[in-house]
């Protein structure tokens, strides 16, 4: 089915096919929570958030613009549930981003420091990244997104999500080769 | 993609969501429609009734409330133009203070003709060519007062 096919199914969904929507959740619902749980780190808060997220694009259906991909507003809603929820319940400080950028250049990659690097040092690395630039790289690395994708989903310009993912990484490179 | 870029794609965790998310979803999105159907069927006849009760009162008072109120303001305005002097008169008779005759050259003169001249004319207008009341007996009986009051 592709995006016309998807804006017509939205249609009759309008029209009172409820079951209609089904579609939807069985084509989206793991790639989203794989996409929330990437930012959230919780596997019971992402299903959750995109629960909450799937119900709360039913509910505002008519407001879907059909020249987007039904998949990139779903993923702004969840987005937006989900760093509201981050907000509330963040796990850590986030790093100061002027602090790090502004810091000596990173330390170039180093081979033997790469293999001491675990997964669950990057993860941590990424969670404490602030949250646009976590965002970014979950959505960028993990849900395999282009970066046009993302702008739609973060409602930012192509060029500011290309400078986020940028500086991100610099963080990341500093926060992972400053501490192995 | 460099070697960092790998590390960061590699760090990825891959979780299963629940088998019964969809079924789940829709039960709640099917809840949530009927929640909205029996609000809509609860508030639909009140929200008539209410407006049906409001509209049926406004029909019933309409009558009633126009001519007695008016009556009821001239008479105020009457006892107020008197209390400023301190007499009371009876409701609808004149208040004492007022000249029986208007000095010539006094300006209300002037005004008194107006409001004669404004009072035939309603009072003309009142009645159609073929002898109709067209309603304006209301408007009629405001201005005529003050004449009565200057005479």
């Amino acid at each position: 089915m592709d995006q016309n096919d998807e804006a017509a199914l939205v249609g009759k969904v309008l029209d009172g096919d409820v079951g209609g929507y089904r579609y939807f959740i069985e084509r989206y619902h793991k790639g989203l929570i794989q996409h929330i749980y990437n930012i959230v780190g919780d596997e019971a808060t992402a299903e959750d958030v995109a629960q909450e997220a799937f119900i709360r694009a039913y509910d505002n259906l008519s407001k879907y613009n059909p020249e987007y991909a039904f998949s990139t507003w779903l993923y702004k809603i969840a987005s937006n549930i989900a760093l509201r929820f981050l907000k509330q319940n963040s796990r850590f400080v986030p790093l100061n981003e002027d602090s790090v950028l502004n810091a000596d250049k990173a330390p170039p990659p180093d081979e033997k420091l790469d293999a001491q690097l675990t997964k669950e040092t990057v993860v941590t690395a990424i969670d404490k990244l602030p949250t646009k630039y976590r965002f970014v790289i979950t959505m960028y690395y993990w849900d395999d997104l282009s970066l046009k994708e993302i702008s739609e989903a973060l409602g930012s310009p192509e060029g500011t999500i290309k400078t986020w993912l940028f500086r991100a990484k610099k963080i990341l490179r500093k926060e992972l080769y400053g501490q192995v | 993609m460099d070697k960092f870029d790998q590390i960061i794609k590699q760090a990825k965790t891959t979780i299963q969501p629940n088998s019964n998310f969809v079924s789940r979803t829709m039960n709640r999105i099917d809840h949530e429609e009927e929640k909205s159907r029996i609000r809509f069927r609860f508030w639909l006849p009140v929200g008539v009734g209410a407006f049906a009760a409001v509209l049926i009162a406004l029909v019933l008072v309409a009558p009633f409330s126009s001519k007695p109120s008016n009556k009821a303001n001239l008479y105020a305005s009457n006892s107020n133009s008197s209390a400023s002097s301190g007499t009371s008169p009876a409701l609808g008779s004149p208040p004492k203070n007022v000249p029986a005759t208007i000095p010539a050259g006094d300006s209300n003169a002037n005004l008194t003709s107006d409001i004669n001249s404004i009072s035939a004319s309603i009072n003309e207008q009142n009645y159609d060519q073929n002898g109709v009341n067209t309603g304006l007996n209301d408007m009629a009986y405001e201005v005529s007062i003050p004449t009565y009051q200057n005479q």
